[in-house]
């Protein structure tokens, strides 16, 4: 399974970034890395959620036009699972779309931003926000 | 030699007279007659735009006032190899014999026009009338010769006449009418008034014919709008992921990432994130503005301090002006109050924008922007630059989408869409945008929001 890179180091928080985008995951993948992150990566929405349901996992970053299932289909479906109701998630997309938006937000998504607005280091910033919480 | 009488006598001159009269009389009625049915028909024409409602409800008020036995319209489809029956006046219960005899109703017909004895492909090639005691003669190539005839003898029809329906040089389709007696007792006057009534016929039929093919002319204008959008949208989002990876190295690169940078590369760098800003900028305008047209752009509103939001921006544009050799100014107007409700980074696309555009289009001097409370419930800002200035012509397009200034001087930058967006974006809060220009002298651009 070529879409799972799991990090060595197990202290670290563990960050599952579910991108189709090749060159985007390696970005994030690098600087969450970089920022002392254990990274696991998937590139549809199917394998997103394996995943999701059965490793553990701190916090996921979500891509919402995704193969094979979308990203707010994999959070609703992850919400049902025991165990997974509160896993933080920011959502990152390429649309703004009012109505995802909301249906993220309903999902206990903590943000729904657009990639292009942000840059990684404003990613990870939130991530530590969120985590510290 | 014969005698001939030098004069009728009284009672001869009474009776040809009387003749006369009675001729005249029916002359008039006829033309009465003829009259109120053109009404009747102007009125069809202007109450319905549908081929076939028209062509049906044409027919039957000309066989019903007339007198006809059965009238048939006739137009060629749009392969233009056949006449088709679009309508039939209806008749009970001759009809349902009719539907027994034919095992469907008696209107679907179709002939070809390669049918050259049919005699309504006749009419319809050579563009005249044409007449037949023998129904036959109509439904060649449709309808079997002995059929034909049981048409004929249901329909008590003895004479058919067929009609060219015309409109100019062109010729639509038929109308043929079936009467229950022999030619010669229609009398000249009402064949006459029959090329009337065909005439407008062929006007109210052309009517619905042009309206149509505007329908579907608009119909596949809409469709190349909407594939326009959704290419736009596609391609926008498309773009996206690239640009982010760049933004996203690129940050990387700057803050250190992948190791120290010397100061100058660091500039370059920084540079090239300005650059891919501005790209990032009009891909996402490419993306908006379909959204904002439909009303499904998010908008975070909040209370915001006009001036605060043109303070960032002057400071942003101030790189850009330095190069120019220009002189941007920022003029706040003493006890300025300026709390609006908007959409911060909307609204500073705006005032970007208008900046943005100021810079481009000025070459020499100065560009100021000046806020001021126009009265207690506003606060305008505006742009005013010393360049170009605009013509009225191009004064009139400003604010259209696509639109941009100077293109026909190979000046044009952009992708025309930023007046067009920042009207949308100040209507969305519920401002005005607008402005005054002179050629030569420059011009003023502003908008003007409610204070919270």
């Amino acid at each position: 399974m070529d879409d799972i890179i799991p990090n060595q180091v197990s202290q670290k928080a563990v960050i599952l970034i579910v991108e189709d985008d090749t060159l985007l995951i390696k970005m994030y993948k690098t600087k969450f890395e970089l920022d002392g992150f254990t990274v696991i990566t998937a590139q549809d929405g199917e394998s997103g959620l394996k995943i999701a349901s059965e490793k553990t996992v701190d916090f996921i970053i979500l891509d919402v036009m995704l193969p094979k299932i979308s990203g707010l289909d994999l959070l609703e479906k992850l919400r049902q699972i025991p165990g997974k109701e509160n896993v933080k998630v920011i959502i990152l997309s390429n649309l703004n779309n009012p109505a995802d938006a909301q249906k993220a937000f309903n999902l206990g998504a903590k943000e729904y931003l657009l990639k292009s607005n942000l840059t990684p280091s404003e990613i990870v910033k939130k991530i530590h926000q969120y985590l510290n919480v | 030699m014969t005698d001939q009488p030098l004069s009728n006598s009284p009672a001869e001159e009474l009776a040809k007279v009387t003749k006369e009269i009675y001729e005249r009389n029916v002359e008039l009625a006829i033309s009465n007659r003829t009259l109120s049915l053109l009404r009747k028909m102007y009125e069809i024409m202007s109450s319905s735009l549908n081929t076939s409602e028209t062509s049906q409800r044409l027919a039957d008020a000309i066989v019903k006032d007339l007198n006809f036995q059965k009238g048939m319209i006739s137009l060629v489809d749009k392969s233009g190899d056949n006449l088709e029956t679009i309508a039939v006046s209806p008749q009970e219960p001759r009809d349902s014999q009719l539907e027994k005899l034919l095992g469907k109703p008696f209107k679907q017909f179709s002939v070809s026009l390669k049918e050259l004895e049919n005699f309504c492909v006749k009419a319809f090639t050579e563009k005249k009338t044409r007449l037949t005691n023998n129904l036959y003669d109509v439904f060649i190539g449709a309808v079997d010769e002995k059929i034909s005839l049981k048409i004929q003898e249901i329909l008590h029809i003895q004479t058919t006449i067929i009609y060219p329906i015309t409109f100019g040089k062109e010729t639509l389709g038929v109308l043929s009418l079936g009467i229950d007696k022999h030619i010669g007792s229609l009398s000249r006057a009402e064949l006459e008034s029959m090329h009337e009534l065909v005439e407008v016929v062929g006007i109210a039929l052309e009517r619905v014919r042009i309206y149509n093919d505007l329908q579907v002319a608009n119909e596949k204008l809409k469709e190349l709008d909407r594939q326009k959008d959704e290419f736009l949208s596609v391609a926008a989002h498309e773009l996206r992921a690239p640009m982010t990876a760049i933004k996203g190295y690129l940050s990387m690169v700057v803050e250190g990432d992948g190791g120290s940078l010397t100061p100058q590369t660091k500039d370059f760098i920084g540079e090239t994130i300005t650059a891919n800003e501005r790209l990032i900028r009009l891909v996402n305008n490419l993306l908006n503005i379909s959204r904002i047209e439909k009303g499904r752009l998010v908008y975070r509103m909040g209370d915001i301090n006009l001036s605060q939001v043109a303070k960032t921006v002057s400071n942003e544009f101030q790189v850009i002006a330095q190069e120019k050799k220009l002189l941007l100014n920022l003029v706040v107007s003493d006890n300025i109050k300026d709390l609006v409700y908007v959409d911060q980074d909307r609204i500073h696309e705006v005032v970007a924008n208008l900046i943005s555009n100021a810079i481009k289009y000025t070459d020499i001097g100065k560009i100021t922007i000046h806020l001021s409370n126009p009265d207690e419930h506003h606060i305008k800002l505006e742009v005013i630059d010393s360049g170009h200035g605009i013509s009225p012509e191009e004064q009139e397009k400003l604010f259209q989408k696509f639109y941009r200034t100077g293109s026909s001087i190979g000046k044009a930058m952009g992708t025309g869409l930023g007046l067009y967006i920042s009207k949308l974006l100040v209507e969305k809060f519920g401002g005005k945008i607008g402005f005054s220009s002179e050629v030569g002298k420059g011009s003023n651009f502003y908008f003007e929001l409610q204070l919270k």
